[in-house]
């Protein structure tokens, strides 16, 4: 490069330099791109197709597998352990979204105003987000699943006797669903805090003025300005919902806890792919799980932009 | 959009200052109820810390003990291999302070490499011109919406192709490049002026000196909030090393804590270690955060504006 540019007494740049410093110009957005895409074609973007053909086959181990068919997909309208991992998912969903953006919108739209230690609440709210969800794993295991647990002294005080709540069926998706709201309320508020930051302060000041009440400005401006960001709140948890695996793991086991009442998808795919090495399977398993989460974004998606058409 | 999270983050903390006034009842029930939610988030926290500083025969005793009436560092170094310890012997010997060091070299490696490859891919995706650029972009965010657990098992084969089953490859190699890393990447760098750009050129920059001494340095904030991110992302990775290792002198912090937390038949869960173990994991990550608050919210956040 320096010799293109330095002025030369013999005259004008020499051409194969020039020549070679415009080839550089030309190729270098492909030189500053390939190290990424060489890497996440191999391990990013060629795993996804890959996976639909792992699906179609029966492996016996890592090199020897056997075409099927469709048999894998057959499979699951019969695999028990698949409809109760995708029913418990569903149900949790179903819980854990609403009130997290009930919590979260609730806290959220509490620290936007000018309140005293306001940054304290922020940083320990969003503290649990920070945390390595294995540990989160083995702290709600121990509080809600121990007898050692300071639950049980609490608990004792109302004379509630208290043997531990994950052994009991009905208790382990409260259970998860308190873990999930604990970790993730905070992350969620900081997704509303920004949403409500853009909503222009005049519009409150016009409220009050025509007399309406913090609660009447909350329903009907604060909930209809924040629709999108609510939607994608609701989109993330939802997706998430479908993709626990580690806090899972930790708390109920990759058998989904007591009568499989924990059993969610993340926890069955990693079952089928890595204790069975059902390999074929396990493919067939995500997929659906993507297509089921695919499937429920662009519902939301469109039923946040009708919502917003009425 | 990644500016507005950081502003929000950054927030007006200080802001208009407020004299005090006598609360009404409507201040003093928010209060209330804010300082519940804060017990309710910290508490664990603090159990955590409470018990690592317990003996295990503390622990496991009715009713709890909510403050260590025998405190003591023996978990500290029993866990780190400084004192003899049976737990540790029982699964592989192999003790925290070993896993803390793999963990550390295993993110700090990855988090390098990946904000360098995001950083400079995002740079061609935000200011070069080239053939397929808007198609090669759109398509590596299309596959953004596929969940991870597709890419599971085609992983597992294409490392036990390679043979790197047992070895960190495969918790190193293919962090190195993430979509998101570059989307990110690419939303900072479009921040930068163009006449920044054609001034460093015009000045006899080539395409890779221009990225490195004009464009990088502006970008700086970004690829911190991305390297914190990524370090995170890594230092917290579980499914991975579950899947890859089962050598114990390989294992990474969360690995060894699920180790742990497994029992050894007729002795009880050394909860005492697993409290102590789980606080000093966390403590690296909770410690950039308290430092770096803005742009771990920046980062963790991103996205969420349109």
């Amino acid at each position: 490069m320096g010799v293109a540019t330095t002025p030369s007494t013999l005259g004008p740049p020499s051409p194969p330099s020039r020549s070679r410093y415009f080839i550089w110009e030309k190729t270098a957005p492909y030189v500053f791109i390939s190290p990424f895409f060489i890497l996440f074609g191999i391990f990013g973007a060629f795993p996804i197709l890959f996976a639909i053909w792992i699906s179609f086959q029966d492996w016996k181990s890592v090199r020897a597998n056997e075409f099927v068919g469709f048999k894998n997909y057959a499979r699951l309208l019969t695999d028990n352990n698949f409809h109760i991992a995708l029913s418990n998912t569903v149900i949790l969903g179903v819980l854990v979204v609403p009130l997290m953006i009930i919590f979260s919108l609730s806290l959220a739209n509490v620290l936007n105003r000018p309140i005293r230690g306001r940054s304290i609440y922020r940083t320990a709210y969003f503290l649990p987000v920070v945390t390595s969800l294995v540990v989160v794993g083995i702290l709600f295991d121990f509080f809600l699943g121990s007898v050692y647990s300071p639950l049980g002294s609490v608990l004792q005080i109302f004379d509630i006797e208290y043997k531990g709540l994950l052994n009991q069926p009905v208790y382990v998706k409260p259970a998860i669903l308190i873990m999930i709201l604990w970790r993730w309320v905070g992350y969620n508020m900081m997704i509303m805090l920004a949403g409500l930051q853009s909503i222009p302060a005049e519009l409150y000041e016009a409220a009050r003025m025509d007399g309406a009440s913090g609660l009447q400005a909350f329903l009907h401006i604060t909930v209809p300005l924040m629709r999108r960001v609510i939607a994608f709140a609701a989109i993330l948890s939802t997706i998430g919902m479908f993709n626990i695996f580690e806090e899972a793991y930790m708390l109920v086991g990759v058998g989904g806890g007591v009568d499989r009442a924990g059993l969610l998808m993340g926890l069955i795919i990693y079952r089928q792919a890595f204790v069975s090495f059902k390999f074929g399977y396990a493919s067939a398993l995500a997929y659906a799980n993507a297509v089921i989460i695919i499937a429920l974004s662009f519902l939301q998606i469109f039923a946040s932009e009708r919502a917003a058409a009425e | 959009m990644g500016h507005k999270a950081e502003a929000i983050a950054a927030g007006p903390d200080t802001g208009p200052s407020i004299r005090w006034r006598r609360p009404s009842p409507g201040q003093f029930l928010t209060h209330f109820c804010l300082i519940i939610a804060l017990l309710i988030f910290i508490f664990p926290f603090y159990w955590m810390v409470a018990s690592s500083l317990k003996p295990l025969a503390d622990i496991y005793v009715v009713p709890v003990q909510f403050w260590p009436t025998h405190p003591t560092f023996n978990n500290y170094l029993e866990i780190a291999g400084l004192i003899q310890s049976d737990e540790i012997d029982f699964r592989g010997g192999i003790s925290l302070s070993r896993t803390f060091l793999n963990s550390t070299f295993i993110a700090v490696v990855n988090t390098a490499g990946n904000v360098f490859l995001a950083s400079l891919a995002g740079y061609a995706f935000a200011k070069l011109r080239f053939k397929g650029r808007n198609a090669l972009f759109l398509s590596m965010l299309a596959t953004m919406m596929i969940p991870n657990s597709v890419g599971l098992v085609p992983n597992y084969l294409i490392m036990a192709w390679l043979k790197w089953i047992n070895t960190w490859y495969p918790l190193i190699i293919p962090g190195l490049a993430t979509p998101f890393a570059v989307f990110w990447m690419r939303q900072y760098m479009t921040t930068v002026p163009d006449e920044m750009i054609e001034a460093a050129r015009i000045d006899g920059c080539g395409p890779f000196a221009t990225y490195w001494r004009v464009v990088a340095p502006v970008v700086l904030p970004g690829m911190a909030a991305l390297a914190i991110f990524s370090f995170m992302g890594h230092w917290n990775a579980f499914m991975g090393p579950l899947i890859y290792l089962n050598k114990p002198e390989l294992y990474t912090l969360p690995l060894f804590l699920a180790v742990l937390d497994s029992g050894v038949s007729g002795r009880p869960v050394p909860l005492h270690l697993i409290f102590t173990a789980s606080f000093v994991s966390i403590l690296p990550i909770l410690l950039i955060f308290l430092f770096a608050q803005r742009y771990f919210i920046a980062g963790l956040t991103a996205g969420s504006i349109k």
